[in-house]
């Protein structure tokens, strides 16, 4: 969406399909009916089409460059945003409602047995944490490069019978909306 | 010089002040002070060294045309009383005279440029005669006749003496020329007091001498003459840093020690005599003065200054001086603030 | 009849019982939210024996019941006016929120925290129901200030969300502004009129001056969100759908409005303070209906829409006609409360979608919310018969027929032809043409909550009008006999605004795609004045204030000035007074100027 500033390290291939989608998504700003929008979304794709095969990246960054101006001065004042999107109508709104998992371990033991289900798999699954923090940590280490980590993706878990590291995280997620 | 002459000169000193304390006679009164500058002259040149000899040229000449001054004023009275009596001059010129002759011999403001630089010259013992007891004689006559004199001029003079006693001593390095500018401001302070209530200005210079004497006394004990010297005190003797950082700051008239009284009751004596902006202009410019004592505290106990020492333990030696003198004075000059009531009575 | 009173008493006990016994578990049979639901329509009809009373044999009263607080001649009493106003908004406002209530239990279902949420509504209420019945300013201020915290605290619901927060903030800090008018009033009565009793400030109408006046219309402003202190009412749609039916339709915005009514009497007289209600009044509706057109945030519109009926109310008053005014409180209740239970029941059922471009179709999916939406905003257009209609009419007519300000006028009639533009702008995006919204959306209305809630509002959309017009006696006299065209002006300029509307849309509806202009960018954009409020205004403050931190105190004063200054004088000083040679010479010519100037001193 418009708030994706292209990156400079991008290939210009991935610079034009950007600007193309962001066109796109804007699109539906202004054309708020499907048959409108139909026909200008292909418009605009026979625009983009016209210059595919531009070999001279002289031309075709100019293009890009205008492109890119086309679409800063054509942009809505009010764009459409996906409500859970920053900037959206909830978006951040149940945040409030987001208790930590960690709280689970300071219910009463009363409250606990209401979910004898769920607090047994629940301290399997704290037996488990510990055994394999050491490896998570380990795999983690050997994997980050000495300058810091490339992407903040995880790695998987690379051997057989290996838990993914912070897998805790991943399992352990709080809701995301009241229940 | 001859072994006699030390003892004679030395009471010739004695007995020209007396002279002028006690005569109440303008001739017998003018010999005393002549006396004691005459005397002072070979006392401040033990070694005929150059230097000294110089010094002791520009006091004679400086001195001797203030007594000259003062025996114009003298005459001045005489022809308009017909008479020799210390009594109220009625005469303004002759009160002028008498004043100003007066201020050079203190050196006061715009007469001052004499103190620093026959200081400079001479040795500290001297030096301290000069600062203290060769004050008292002038001072007594000042003392006498504080109502005749003119309080503007008085007044502007002290002002003077104490911005220029603190401006001069910001520049300096030397021991002897920091301590004559100190003097000078001491006597501005004594000056502006003078015309209101002379008994504080007796205390002021009772007291200055007493911080005086402690100050020249500890740097007789180990003959420092500058800065980078004093810086040294902690190697020879380490106590004294101490009692010379409570010294310097008594004589800055920081609150709990004895220089602050003084200026206590000089202030509280001018605001009650409404006079409100001189006392605060003073007490402002005598920041000054307390800069550069505190830079004398800062390189002498506050920090190791950056300059070569052979030996480093010279406080092991004994001592060779002894000044018996020096306890009393520290203790006078630091601790007497609580007895202010009483050095009040005194005077 | 004392009768009313008791029950007028009984109806605020009942509102308090569940806050006073939150803590103990006397509802043990129903859960806290239906406990107060039920409350508050036990309330309902318990205030409607009051209001009958009244309706019937036109009794008034004003209860005084406990001596507060003695200062020196000042005497403050809890005291309580039941007025006309009082009583009908009391039945009004406790019916529409019994609705509301009913509605947040099919809302807020699913929020953890229901109960405060309640607790949060019924306070609210009770702290507006304070407000409309005091009887002297000191309690009309505790009512006052009130509703301004449980504003903050409703529309902050979802603290976990920024925007949430800051429009929080916004609602209270532009109410501060409001208040500051208010407490500038309240000191001017103490210190000239000595009261703050009503009775005692209307009887001193002859000496009023305009400065407590013009405070009141600042107090006004603020609550009322007139224009200037209008952003926070828009910011407010942050805070729950019920929430935004129940302050920003009913109750809390018109207290503003409420206030200039109460104080009526003191300004009927006052025509140049009539003449800034007036305008304040037309420009807000004005410009509220020019940012409703372009919106695309369905509670956003329905928002600016409140904003610019507000207006119109102001308007009214401006034309001095404070009972018309009280007369389209209370129709705009119904409607306006409806409308935004309609589209908190299309957002909900969309998955938190507000935008009424991913709407459309929703008249076969929904079509008891898109019947109500339709009445409501026929309603509000003021279509002939529904409730608005009695309200809104009247206030054209008598606008129209009324010695004032042309230019007024004419944006108040400008603001009606529009209210009609986006009124069928939100019912053309939600509900005619396909859909448009994702198809993983579980759409169902038939919640008994949710449909009986909003029939009932629809009821009252349809028949309060014509049973408050009709019931109630005429206080003032409106005007009777006017020309044909002057009668149907409103109907007229309502039917131009919604035909040029739907000839627009059909212009724009095929093949032709229109970049912003500048006219659509300043309606989209509110008219700049958040960015220009929000945003420069204190950024050139905080730059002057830095500046004149860092660059005039730090850097000149208390560095190059006071120590650099001061230190660089001494030391030349020192240097020229210090640096003599010792010449003999230097010191006989001091004595000689000295003496000389001495000599000449003398003579």
């Amino acid at each position: 969406m418009a708030f994706s500033v292209p990156a400079a390290y991008l290939t210009h291939q991935q610079k034009v399909l950007r600007l193309y989608k962001r066109a796109l998504r804007h699109l539906e700003s202004w054309c708020v009916h499907r048959h409108k929008y139909r026909y200008f979304a292909c418009l605009l794709r026979a625009r983009f089409e016209e210059h595919k095969d531009e070999k001279d990246m002289i031309k075709a960054t100019r293009l890009l460059r205008e492109g890119e101006e086309e679409f800063w001065r054509c942009q809505h004042p009010q764009p459409y945003i996906f409500p859970d999107s920053p900037g959206g109508t909830s978006y951040e709104r149940y945040e409030c409602y987001k208790v930590p998992d960690w709280c689970l371990d300071y219910w009463h033991p009363s409250e606990k047995a209401m979910y004898p289900d769920y607090f047994a798999k629940r301290e399997q699954w704290k037996k488990l944490r510990m055994e394999s923090w050491e490896r998570e940590v380990k795999q983690l280490q050997e994997e980050t490069p000495p300058d810091g980590p490339k992407t903040e993706a995880l790695p998987p878990a690379r051997k057989e019978g290996n838990l993914p590291p912070l897998w805790w995280h991943i399992v352990t997620r709080p809701r995301e909306r009241p229940m | 010089m001859n072994f006699l002459s030390k003892p004679i000169i030395y009471s010739t000193l004695i007995m020209g002040t007396l002279i002028t304390l006690f005569s109440s006679h303008w001739l017998l009164m003018w010999i005393g002070l002549e006396m004691s500058m005459l005397a002072m002259i070979p006392i401040m040149m033990p070694n005929f060294t150059p230097r000294s000899t110089e010094a002791a040229t520009k006091y004679f000449l400086t001195q001797a045309s203030a007594s000259m001054l003062l025996l114009f004023s003298i005459m001045l009275t005489m022809t308009y009383s017909g008479q020799w009596a210390i009594m109220q001059h009625q005469n303004q010129m002759a009160s002028f005279m008498l004043t100003i002759s007066l201020m050079m011999k203190l050196g006061l403001a715009p007469f001052h440029f004499w103190v620093p630089e026959v200081l400079q010259g001479i040795p500290l013992l001297p030096g301290l005669i000069l600062l203290t007891w060769q004050k008292m004689a002038p001072l007594a006559i000042l003392f006498q006749s504080f109502s005749t004199i003119n309080k503007p001029l008085m007044l502007t003079s002290a002002i003077l003496s104490v911005l220029l006693g603190g401006w001069g001593g910001l520049n300096q390095t030397q021991l002897r020329k920091i301590m004559a500018y100190s003097s000078i401001a001491h006597m501005g302070w004594m000056a502006a007091i003078l015309i209101y209530n002379p008994s504080i200005m007796m205390m002021n210079y009772i007291i200055y001498t007493f911080l005086t004497t402690s100050m020249f006394s500890m740097f007789i004990m180990y003959n420092n003459t500058t800065t980078s010297s004093l810086s040294h005190t902690w190697n020879i003797s380490p106590l004294l840093t101490a009692m010379m950082m409570i010294t310097l700051l008594s004589l800055g008239g920081l609150p709990p020690l004895t220089g602050f009284a003084p200026k206590w009751l000089i202030i509280q004596e001018m605001m009650k005599n409404n006079n409100i902006i001189l006392p605060t202009a003073m007490a402002m410019v005598t920041l000054l003065n307390l800069y550069f004592y505190m830079r004398l505290v800062y390189s002498t106990s506050l920090t190791l200054f950056p300059s070569k020492n052979n030996t480093k333990i010279k406080w092991l030696y004994q001592h060779t001086k002894h000044i018996p003198l020096l306890p009393v004075t520290l203790v006078l000059s630091a601790f007497l603030l609580p007895l202010t009531p009483m050095t009040n009575i005194l005077f | 009849m004392n009768m009313s009173i008791t029950f007028f008493v009984l109806t605020l006990s009942t509102l308090l019982l569940p806050i006073l016994t939150s803590m103990t578990n006397i509802h043990n049979k129903l859960p806290f939210p239906m406990y107060v639901k039920s409350l508050t329509s036990l309330s309902f009809l318990l205030s409607l024996i009051p209001t009958l009373s009244y309706l019937n044999s036109n009794h008034e009263a004003v209860v005084t019941t406990w001596n507060w607080l003695t200062i020196q001649s000042l005497n403050l009493c809890m005291s309580f006016k039941l007025d006309y106003f009082s009583i009908l908004f009391m039945s009004v406002a406790l019916f529409v929120t019994w609705s509301i209530m009913e509605f947040s239990l099919w809302y807020m279902y699913s929020d953890p925290n229901i109960d405060k949420f309640f607790k949060y509504l019924l306070l609210f209420l009770i702290t507006m129901m304070v407000l409309v019945t005091a009887n002297n300013m000191f309690q009309l201020f505790i009512g006052w200030e009130g509703v301004g915290i449980m504003s903050f605290l409703l529309i902050g619901w979802w603290y976990g969300r920024a925007d949430a927060n800051t429009a929080a903030l916004q609602a209270i800090l532009y109410n501060r502004i409001g208040d500051i008018g208010f407490v500038l009033s309240m000191a001017w009565f103490t210190m000239y009129f000595n009261s703050w009793d009503l009775q005692q400030l209307f009887s001193m109408q002859n000496k009023i001056s305009l400065l407590p006046l013009l405070g009141l219309l600042l107090a006004a402003t603020g609550k009322s969100a007139q224009f200037g202190l209008h952003p926070w009412l828009p910011s407010a749609m942050e805070g729950p759908t019920p929430v935004s039916a129940l302050l920003h339709s009913s109750t809390m915005v018109v207290a503003g409005v409420f206030l200039l009514i109460r104080f009526s009497p003191l300004m009927q007289d006052n025509y140049l303070f009539q003449t800034c209600i007036l305008c304040t009044g037309a420009i807000t509706t004005l410009f509220a209906a020019i940012c409703a057109i372009t919106q695309n945030d369905i509670k956003k519109i329905v928002a600016f829409s409140t904003s610019s009926q507000l207006g119109l109310m102001m308007v009214t008053i401006g034309i001095n006609q404070p009972h018309l005014a009280f007369l389209h409180i209370c129709t705009h209740a119904f409607f306006k409360a409806m409308l935004f239970m309609c589209s908190g029941s299309i957002i909900h059922s969309l998955n938190d979608e507000q935008d009424i471009r991913k709407m459309g179709g929703l008249f076969k999916v929904m079509p008891m919310t898109s019947s109500c939406l339709t009445i409501g905003s026929l309603a509000l257009t003021g279509m002939p018969f529904l409730t608005g209609f009695y309200s809104k009419d009247l206030i054209i007519e008598a606008a129209t027929t009324s010695y004032t300000n042309a230019w007024a006028l004419t944006l108040t009639l400008i603001a009606t032809s529009l209210t009609a533009a986006y009124s069928v702008r939100i019912l053309f995006f939600t509900m005619i043409e396909t859909p448009r919204f994702h198809s993983s959306a579980s759409i169902n209305e038939n919640n008994p909550m949710l449909i009986n809630s909003i029939s009932r509002l629809a009821a009252g959309s349809i028949f309060a009008g014509f049973f408050i017009s009709n019931s109630i006696p005429p206080t003032t006299m409106y005007q009777m006999t006017m020309p044909t065209y002057l009668k149907t002006s409103a109907l007229l300029v309502t039917i131009i605004g919604l035909t040029i509307a739907m000839e627009l849309a059909s212009m724009a509806y095929n093949l032709k795609l229109n970049y912003s202009t500048k006219t659509f960018n300043f309606s989209n954009m509110l008219g700049y004045h958040s960015v220009i409020m929000h945003r420069s205004v204190p950024y050139k403050n905080l730059l002057m204030s830095q500046n004149l931190s860092s660059v005039l105190l730090d850097l000149i004063w208390l560095e190059k000035v006071a120590p650099k200054g001061i230190s660089s004088m001494q030391v030349s000083a020192a240097i020229s007074s210090s640096t003599q040679t010792g010449l003999v010479k230097l010191y006989f010519l001091s004595f000689l100027i000295s003496i000389t100037l001495a000599i000449f001193m003398v003579i």
